[in-house]
């Protein structure tokens, strides 16, 4: 089953953030929650409602794989927004617990 | 404007040789940065939706990029002094993390910027007279040069002074805002192309003419990206009076005949291409013909003018020659290497320029933390009039050291690690910030740029393959200029993968030329061993003295293909 998550980047800092459970935006990859089609049609209609708050903007939906229990999204670019600059990995996003954020 | 009148000049010598702002270009300053910051405020209110700031921010040199937004400080034409430096680092360390990155354009880039402090950011910026204006959108971008500028020994004319003037004449130009696609100048101040000139929009070679006149000779339609092509000349000779009313020539036929309905087909080298550069060159002329010379003349007074707002650095009357250099050559191999590779000869005897190396064997190209640019700042004040310049190459020039005190700044550029040998050699890399930080990317290429780093770590082999520039791009937008690297090397995107196809023949300076591929596109852990084989084919071949790209040129594709394809 194709399974994706949504993300955006925060208006105010320009951080980038995963649509978790909740629904809220998290700061931490590991805390997307993963969407079915259907489910992802919902979750895009939530986003939306957010870029119209001025509390995101760019919202879109990011295509993931599942290995054992964990997410990996299936693009470089992705991997990339997910963990930060494989260059600076003391700059990388740590998975850290309690990361509810406030968009 | 309440405020403005209070603004002082910011700290440092006057003698530094960057243009020195008066009052009423600190007041417009200001007032630009009071703008941005009522539209960031009208925007993070819900004022402003993201496709009507879009445009705003851009014009303020603040992109939305993977991590966060990014501010593009403009450094004009790559000169800065000692007290801007400092700013820059501060900037880095209180609103950044700790680093910046100096790009192909001479400027610098802070990566992790909050759109909420980026006009308190612009505020500290309008403090020591710079800014991000005109450093993003449809606009003409900063003037680039040549980094030894108002140093170099063959030098014929100060480029930083008709820089200055383009710039000025740029700037909020009502007419060149919002020109079909942006637009870039670059210029040099002797016949020697150490600037890329034909590589821009308009490049602006200086030339003498049968009379011993300085002038210039214009090139136009020039540029990398998707469609990679180098200038044509469409003007021998112009007077140096001219330049103004020419350039405003050349961008009135832009504007109007430009594309505006295709984004990849709206730069002007389309417009050349299209019209053809004969044709192309017959309407500037006419235009030029129509155009005001009284209006738009340059006369020796204004330059004189422009010229005197550059601090002048007091140089002393020295011998062409000093025991202590000599002496330090004879003695430290290492120092000797380095200058070998790292110095550029200066116009006035006794000085030369250095070239600091902004790429440690395994580094980041261009990287610099805020603790290096105090560093750099630092000795930029004890070795060269408080002044340093960015180079598009990626590096740093201190334009003035003097013979006696080259081997002392040598020497303290050590602890912070930029004292790489390496200018011009193949870890002298170009590179851009590709997928670890750009929202264009297809791929990475710094991780690509430190395995080649690290693989030709070895100093004597590095100086035994001599001159050779090495560029990557992470995508086809070419910020690396990877299609004028003698090896380019292009990140692209295969089925969501990263994959590299390389080039090899560019060159960027006055015999400008574009790369050949070598072939298909391969993953990034191949790329050092193909790049290996290349560098064999090229060893086992050249002549006594023959540089690489030379090598390239006589021997042709063939050789290099079947070495690059064997397993």
């Amino acid at each position: 089953m194709k399974l994706s998550v949504v993300t955006a980047n925060r208006l105010r800092d320009g951080a980038i953030l995963w649509l978790g459970a909740g629904p809220a935006w998290r700061e931490h990859f590991a805390e997307a929650q993963p969407f079915d089609a259907d489910a992802l049609v919902i979750a895009l209609e939530f986003g939306a409602r957010e870029v119209a708050l001025q509390r995101v903007i760019g919202v879109y939906a990011v295509d993931v794989e599942h290995n054992t229990d964990t997410l990996s999204p299936l693009s470089a670019r992705e991997r990339v927004r997910a963990h930060g600059p494989s260059v600076r990995p003391d700059l990388g996003y740590g998975q850290t617990h309690n990361t509810l954020v406030e968009a | 404007m309440d405020g403005i009148s209070h603004i002082q000049p910011p700290a440092g010598s006057q003698d530094v040789g960057i243009y020195h702002y008066d009052g009423l270009d600190r007041a417009w300053l200001a007032r630009r940065v009071e703008e941005f910051r009522e539209q960031v405020q009208r925007r993070m209110a819900g004022g402003l939706t993201e496709d009507e700031f879009k445009p705003l921010r851009l014009m303020n040199g603040l992109y939305l990029q993977l991590h966060a937004y990014m501010l593009r400080v403009a450094i004009p034409y790559g000169i800065v002094s000692s007290t801007q430096l400092r700013k820059m680092a501060h900037v880095a360390r209180k609103y950044d993390r700790d680093y910046g990155h100096f790009t192909t354009r001479q400027n610098i880039q802070f990566n992790w910027i909050k759109l909420e402090q980026a006009p308190d950011i612009l505020a500290e910026l309008a403090e020591v007279d710079i800014h991000a204006i005109q450093t993003s959108g449809n606009c003409i971008r900063n003037v680039t040069t040549d980094q030894f500028a108002g140093a170099a020994a063959d030098e014929i004319i100060d480029p930083r002074v008709y820089a200055e003037i383009l710039r000025q004449w740029s700037t909020d130009h009502p007419e060149f805002l919002f020109l079909p696609r942006k637009f870039k100048i670059a210029l040099t101040g002797s016949e020697k192309d150490r600037a890329a000139i034909k590589l821009h929009d308009i490049g602006i070679l200086t030339t003498r003419n049968e009379h011993g006149e300085p002038g210039f000779t214009v090139y136009v339609g020039g540029g990398l990206g998707r469609t990679p092509v180098i200038g044509v000349k469409i003007r021998q000779w112009l007077q140096v009076s001219d330049l103004l009313r020419y350039m405003e020539a050349i961008l009135r036929v832009y504007n109007a005949a430009g594309r505006r309905d295709n984004l990849y087909k709206a730069r002007i080298k389309i417009l050349v291409r299209e019209t053809g550069a004969e044709k192309f060159a017959e309407q500037v002329e006419a235009e030029f013909a129509r155009l005001s010379g009284d209006r738009f003349n340059l006369p020796p007074e204004v330059v004189s003018a422009i010229q005197a707002r550059f601090g002048a650095p007091r140089f002393a009357n020295l011998p062409a020659t000093s025991t202590a250099f000599d002496r330090a050559m004879l003695t430290n191999p290492a120092f000797a290497q380095w200058v070998g590779t790292n110095t550029h000869p200066h116009r006035m005897p006794g000085y030369i320029s250095a070239v600091i190396s902004l790429k440690p064997v395994g580094g980041i190209p261009g990287d610099a933390s805020s603790a290096q640019i105090d560093h750099i700042a630092a000795l930029a004040d004890r070795y060269s009039f408080g002044e340093a310049r960015v180079a598009h190459e990626q590096n740093v020039v201190l334009a003035h050291v003097r013979l006696d005190d080259l081997f002392a700044l040598w020497q303290e550029l050590q602890p912070a690690a930029i004292d790489t040998p390496n200018i011009g050699l193949i870890t002298d890399i170009i590179a851009c910030p590709g997928l670890d930080y750009c929202e264009l990317a297809n791929a990475r290429s710094i991780p690509v740029a430190q395995a080649i780093s690290e693989r030709f770590a070895d100093l004597a082999r590095q100086h035994d393959i001599g001159e050779l520039h090495l560029n990557i791009s992470g995508c086809i937008n070419a910020c690396a200029h990877h299609h004028v690297g003698h090896i380019g090397i292009l990140g692209v995107d295969k089925h969501g993968e990263e994959a590299y196809l390389i080039s090899l023949g560019g060159a960027a300076d006055e015999n400008a030329a574009l790369g050949q591929l070598l072939g298909a596109a391969m993953p990034a852990h191949v790329v050092p061993d193909v790049i290996e084989r290349v560098i064999a084919i090229y060893l086992a071949h050249r002549t006594q003295g023959e540089r690489f790209i030379d090598s390239f040129r006589r021997l042709g594709m063939a050789p290099f293909k079947e070495a690059a394809n064997a397993r």
